[in-house]
């Protein structure tokens, strides 16, 4: 009987088009999650091969060899090697970068000797022959005995040739290339008692992977191996040595000609000037800038169109519904939080936007490779400096930006440490801070005191970013053993529908993934601010509601009544509660009740605190003027306990510092649990950034007071 | 070197209880080590390759470094040439004869060439 639908499994080398080939293929139609209980990133989709025929398409992640030694490489090798994995393929489409043949042809005998049908798909002929290396297909084919068709992958071309293959049934084969001549027969037999897998080749690879654990299989097969002297590492170097010599017979068979000395390409040209011990970095500063700005300040402006758009809908939706907690619910606690989510996608698409050109350009395999020697001793990869940038716009789109470092640990610190980074989010807070703290006219020479205090700010993020990432190197244990080998792929103008298809999967993982969480968190937060314990809230609403609607009251008086309402409201709150519970807390950093609160509330955001200000001050939030107006009315509290005034300069610097490491952004949060796929990341990332915050204010209060 | 190369095969003499065939593969490494050594005087590492000198990959050292730079293509035999030293002067970046690969100075010592001409 015919199959309906073919499962295909697409590998390949990073770097050979393999993501082009894929989109080239499904287009819009596949979906981006990832693999179970890790952070590989799997792509699925699937097209139509006839009318009656689909195939479902796996992207594996691009992966040098099949020798499991990183997650990657492991979700390639499980797949293809358990027949009764969901995933298994009826066929693997190999696609090759042809410029690159030798190379990229290692993982395609491992991949084969899996006993998968696979046929071989060469990109990039175009690279080659550029190079002056040409091949003769049918040669190839002779000595690798698989069906191999060419496509341009960029300019779309042989897509439909792909696409016919896949429908010929005839045309899977399986290759063998390596065989375990070498190995002890016995041996095999031994492992194949352990492991029940038909393929001897998959169970000795398997057996090699699994030894290095610390399960009672691995002591058995250890030894096994001891038993019969069997060194792994020395049988892999055999193997991969092994293969590179029929791969180097069959590439030099179907070679057609060769020329070695060619002059110096334009990648070469372009990484004299990329790469160079002072332009490269001041190229790569003068870029982050670009993106640093962009990420600043021209988000700004879809920021406001997607704010003015949903608060026109929350109005709408305000005036229409029946006034109650149902209206309310949706409104402050549903439609604040889907803003709070939307509110990331210009910051978000513009970091992928340039992300995604600079890798799609190549150039950040450069950047790692530049800015590795400066990054390195702090735990970090070169690769670092892109997030911990960006994380001064914002942290959730940094965190997600994260994704391009390969190495485990690198990758972890750096998702630890970028929320260190002041963002765009703390300056209004940082603002009304420093300006509580100093007049407007405050000159240190030329300059401003204030802009010097901001400018402090955000080096003091930087210094604490890299001196937790230095420490974490000390506490964080690696697993698996890599290096920092790199390729430094060719210059290559980016193809807009790539970058476009990245931005979408970009936003709409960041949407439908951490946004559930932010509107959940956001929902909670504002049941927190709207009900209490007692039935004060109830209380207070009629008797303000009383007088509001007296119609003897003045038009200015009722205006101030309702903001005393809402102050008052707030402090019957749980909010209000919880601010009270965790005043004997906060006492010690010079905070009361009333900043609590606001501690709290700025979880959904941290320019919330601003706004939380400005509730429990009751002051009108009229723009420009209510920085004056809470200045006023915070400078004029005096605390009941101390008969002093309840803020001062050590107050305002304690907040700040407070403000500059603690991790009120539940985004933050929703994000680096996405991201790390755990719990226990953000909530270790979650304490230690509080303690640190509390620290560091608890030293600057008491310092200064 | 001279001395290295009788204190190894000394030392391979007197451990009775390695096998025979551990010590033909010592004699055999020995006789390599010699002819690379009477081919040409100086043993480099990659790290002392200067630019516009090309050179031919020995030997790789490190096992599962080993590993690692064989799939990248690093492997005995291939001719390599230095391409780029980052600002400050770790890690480099080596052309191989189809690819543009980086690596750190600390992995780069691990790769033994012979200069060619």
């Amino acid at each position: 009987m015919e199959q309906k639908e073919i499962t295909v499994a697409l590998v390949g080398n990073p770097n050979c088009g393999k993501t082009s080939l894929f989109n080239a293929l499904t287009g819009l139609n596949h979906k981006v999650s990832n693999f179970p209980g890790t952070t590989v990133e799997k792509k699925t989709g699937s097209f139509k091969l006839s009318s009656s025929k689909t195939a479902h398409i796996i992207d594996l992640p691009g992966t040098y060899s099949l020798y499991p030694k990183s997650a990657d490489e492991l979700v390639t090798y499980d797949i293809l090697r358990n027949k009764s994995e969901n995933y298994y393929p009826d066929l693997v489409i190999f696609i090759a970068d042809a410029s690159n043949l030798k190379r990229n042809l290692l993982l395609f005998t491992q991949v084969a000797d899996l006993e998968v049908p696979v046929i071989l798909v060469l990109n990039m002929l175009d690279v080659a022959e550029r190079r002056g290396i040409k091949y003769d297909i049918e040669k190839l084919k002779e000595k690798l005995k698989v069906p191999i068709i060419c496509i341009n992958a960029r300019k779309k071309e042989g897509i439909e040739k792909i696409k016919a293959i896949l429908l010929d049934e005839k045309a899977r084969i399986t290759a063998q290339f390596f065989s375990l001549q070498k190995v002890n027969p016995k041996l095999l037999d031994e492992i194949a008692t352990i492991n029940d897998k038909r393929n001897k080749y998959s169970a000795l690879q398997y057996s090699i992977n699994a030894s290095n654990l610390l399960t009672e299989k691995a002591i058995k097969l250890n030894e096994i191996f001891n038993k019969y002297e069997f060194d792994c590492i020395g049988f892999q170097e055999d193997e991969v040595l092994t293969r590179y010599q029929i791969i180097d017979e069959a590439v030099k068979h179907a070679r057609i000609k060769n020329i070695t000395q060619l002059k110096a390409s334009i990648t070469a040209k372009v990484d004299k000037i990329l790469t160079h011990r002072y332009y490269g970095i001041s190229i790569f500063l003068v870029l982050l800038l670009m993106v640093f700005q962009a990420m600043f300040s021209w988000s700004e402006y879809p920021k406001e169109w997607i704010e003015y758009g949903l608060k026109v809908f929350t109005d709408y939706i305000q005036n229409t519904l029946p006034p109650g907690v149902l209206n309310d619910l949706i409104v402050h606690g549903i439609l604040a939080g889907l803003t709070g989510v939307l509110i990331f996608l210009p910051q978000i698409i513009l970091l992928f936007l340039f992300i995604a050109i600079l890798e799609d350009v190549g150039y950040m395999a450069r950047v790692g490779f530049i800015m590795d020697r400066i990054m390195r001793p702090f735990g970090m990869n070169g690769k670092s400096i892109v997030p911990l940038i960006g994380g001064m716009a914002c942290a959730v789109p940094s965190i997600m930006a994260s994704r391009s470092i390969e190495n485990k640990k690198e990758r972890l610190i750096t998702i630890l440490v970028t929320p260190l980074m002041s963002c765009s989010a703390r300056l209004p807070v940082y603002t009304l801070l420093i300006s509580m703290l100093l007049k407007d006219t405050a000159k240190w020479g030329p300059f401003n005191v204030h802009g010097l205090i901001l400018m402090l700010m955000y080096l003091i993020g930087f210094f604490a970013a890299i001196m937790s990432a230095w420490m974490f190197k000390f506490f964080i244990k690696q697993k698996e053993k890599t290096f920092f080998i790199l390729e430094l792929p060719g210059y290559k103008i980016p193809l807009i529908s790539n970058l476009l298809i990245t931005i979408y999967e970009k936003g709409s993982a960041f949407v439908f993934g951490a946004g559930k969480i932010i509107i959940a968190v956001s929902v909670i937060l504002w049941v927190l601010a709207s009900t209490g314990p007692h039935s004060n809230i109830q209380n207070i609403e009629t008797k303000y509601t009383a007088i509001i609607n007296n119609d003897t009251t003045s038009a200015i008086a009722k205006k101030e009544l309702s903001l005393q309402m809402n102050s008052q409201k707030l402090e019957a709150s749980y909010a209000g509660e919880f601010g009270k519970l965790i005043e004997p807390i906060i006492r010690p950093l010079g905070f009361d009740w009333k900043i609590g609160i606001a501690l709290l509330t700025s979880m959904a955001a941290r320019e919330v605190f601003v706004g939380t200000m400005n509730t429990i001050y009751s002051v009108n939030d009229d723009g420009d003027n209510s920085f004056g107006h809470i200045k006023t009315k915070m400078m004029a509290e005096i605390n009941p306990r101390t008969g002093k005034p309840s803020y001062n300069t050590a107050t305002f610097l304690s907040l700040l510092i407070f403000y500059a490491f603690a991790l009120q952004c539940m985004s933050t949060v929703a994000i680096v649990k996405k991201e790390t796929d755990s719990i226990k990341w953000p909530i270790i990332q979650f304490i230690y950034l509080t303690t640190l915050a509390y620290g560091s204010s608890f030293l600057v209060y008491n310092l200064f007071s | 070197m001279q001395i290295n190369f009788i204190f190894y095969v000394v030392s391979t003499l007197f451990k009775p209880h390695e096998k025979a065939n551990t010590f033909l593969k010592h004699l055999s490494e020995i006789r390599n080590m010699n002819r690379i050594i009477l081919n040409c005087n100086q043993m480099m590492n990659l790290t002392q390759l200067n630019f516009g000198k090309k050179a031919i990959i020995t030997k790789v050292n490190g096992q599962l470094l080993a590993l690692k730079l064989f799939e990248m293509g690093i492997l005995p035999g291939e001719t390599v040439a230095l391409s780029n030293v980052a600002p400050f002067g770790d890690p480099i970046a080596i052309n191989l004869s189809e690819s543009k690969v980086c690596l750190r100075m600390q992995d780069a010592k691990c790769i033994e060439i012979k200069l060619i001409d």
